[in-house]
């Protein structure tokens, strides 16, 4: 990860040293598997809504079986629907239009069962093959904005995560009129909170600076 | 040590069943476009083989139970887990020494997973939080449970003010 040093006014950029190299270390595709987000909202509303239908289906076979179609209440009205449908052509637009949104949702659930999803927590590097940490990105932030006030002069700070917590922005003000010694120091600041988390988030650090106005 | 695949399982195969089904439909458009979508045929076709009905409302049945199990574990049954004290407790003293630590919780989940939250403040370093667990907090705990290859997942949550007092 490289991490670059912008100064606001007189442009100044730093390349910095390498912070996170080992991303491609077997145990945190481990780490990451465990953090990865289960997909339990969508599953709450399809659970429900399969069982709803499936519960129906059966009452509405189980009447049929015994004959009582018409003391089936709400599930009865239902069938009448859909016998309703059933009568339609296939080729009637009522009919085409409910394929279609068969296949555009079920499609987006196949996709959101595919695709490992943004992880709620920001995956942090350990060695313990059975241990997986994870920070929760705004303790990252604030964690961040503790590092980079550490600094002498740097009077506020604010951090954002940007592209899915691949870039990292903090922004810190200072009142101090020579700024040339403070961006490096906060820079290396924020890099060494960094390293020490091992946060497997981000490639890059962007340190913007914004001097007193004069 | 994977996060629950129940979810992305289930909603892979109801994608697919939608997906198949719309797709047959559409076919079908093409193919017969003024014939019914229930085909007169079938209901004689019922009449004569009493025996379809009661098995698929038994299929519909069983998909029901599978669909119920899968709502309710859904809704957290058995994966929030239960707090455990002496986890709790081993976890408090292996942190103790890291300033700022202001909450530590676990839980155990049934005999397969441990999970810990610890709450610090912006003052602390949560890289030492996480050194120290994975130097041997993490297998104290899991040792003091009873589970000494259980898998821990933490979750660490920064404070937005310190709780220090000047």
């Amino acid at each position: 990860m490289s991490a670059i040093a912008y100064v606001d006014g007189p442009e100044k950029v730093a390349d910095h040293d390498t912070y996170l190299d080992d991303a491609d270390l077997p145990h945190d595709r481990t780490t990451h598997r465990a953090l990865r987000p289960g997909r339990t909202p969508a599953g709450i509303i399809v659970a429900l809504a399969t069982s709803l239908l499936a519960w129906a289906a059966t009452a509405e076979a189980l009447a049929v079986a015994l004959d009582l179609t018409h003391e089936l209440g709400p599930a009865g009205r239902l069938a009448d629907r859909l016998a309703g449908l059933a009568a339609r052509p296939w080729a009637d637009p009522v009919v085409t239009g409910v394929a279609c949104a068969f296949v555009v949702v079920g499609v987006l659930l196949v996709a959101l069962a595919v695709t490992p999803g943004r992880p709620r927590l920001v995956p942090l590097e350990t060695a313990d093959p059975l241990l997986a940490a994870g920070l929760t990105r705004s303790g990252l932030r604030r964690t961040l904005v503790a590092a980079a006030r550490t600094v002498p002069g740097a009077d506020t700070a604010r951090v954002r995560l940007r592209g899915r917590g691949r870039r990292i922005e903090v922004r810190v003000r200072t009142e101090a009129r020579r700024t040339g010694g403070l961006l490096p120091q906060v820079s290396g600041a924020v890099g060494h909170r960094l390293a020490a988390l091992g946060a497997q988030s981000g490639h890059e650090v962007v340190v913007r600076l914004r001097p007193k106005r004069i | 040590m994977r996060s629950h695949l129940g979810d992305r399982i289930g909603l892979a195969l109801v994608g697919l069943a939608l997906v198949g089904g719309g797709v047959i439909a559409l076919w079908l458009r093409d193919r017969r476009p003024a014939a019914a979508v229930l085909d007169p045929r079938i209901p004689p076709f019922l009449t004569a083989h009493p025996w379809i009905v009661p098995a698929a409302g038994a299929l519909c049945a069983v998909i029901a139970i599978v669909a119920t199990r899968w709502l309710v574990l859904s809704t957290g049954w058995g994966r929030r887990g239960v707090r455990t004290g002496a986890g709790t407790a081993v976890l408090g003293v292996g942190l103790g020494e890291v300033d700022g630590v202001t909450g530590v919780r676990v839980r155990q989940v049934g005999e397969r997973r441990l999970r810990a939250s610890i709450t610090c403040d912006p003052s602390c370093d949560p890289g030492r939080i996480v050194s120290l667990l994975d130097r041997e907090t993490a297998s104290r705990v899991r040792c003091s449970v009873g589970l000494p290859e259980a898998p821990v997942v933490v979750r660490l949550h920064v404070r937005r003010r310190s709780t220090a007092r000047p």
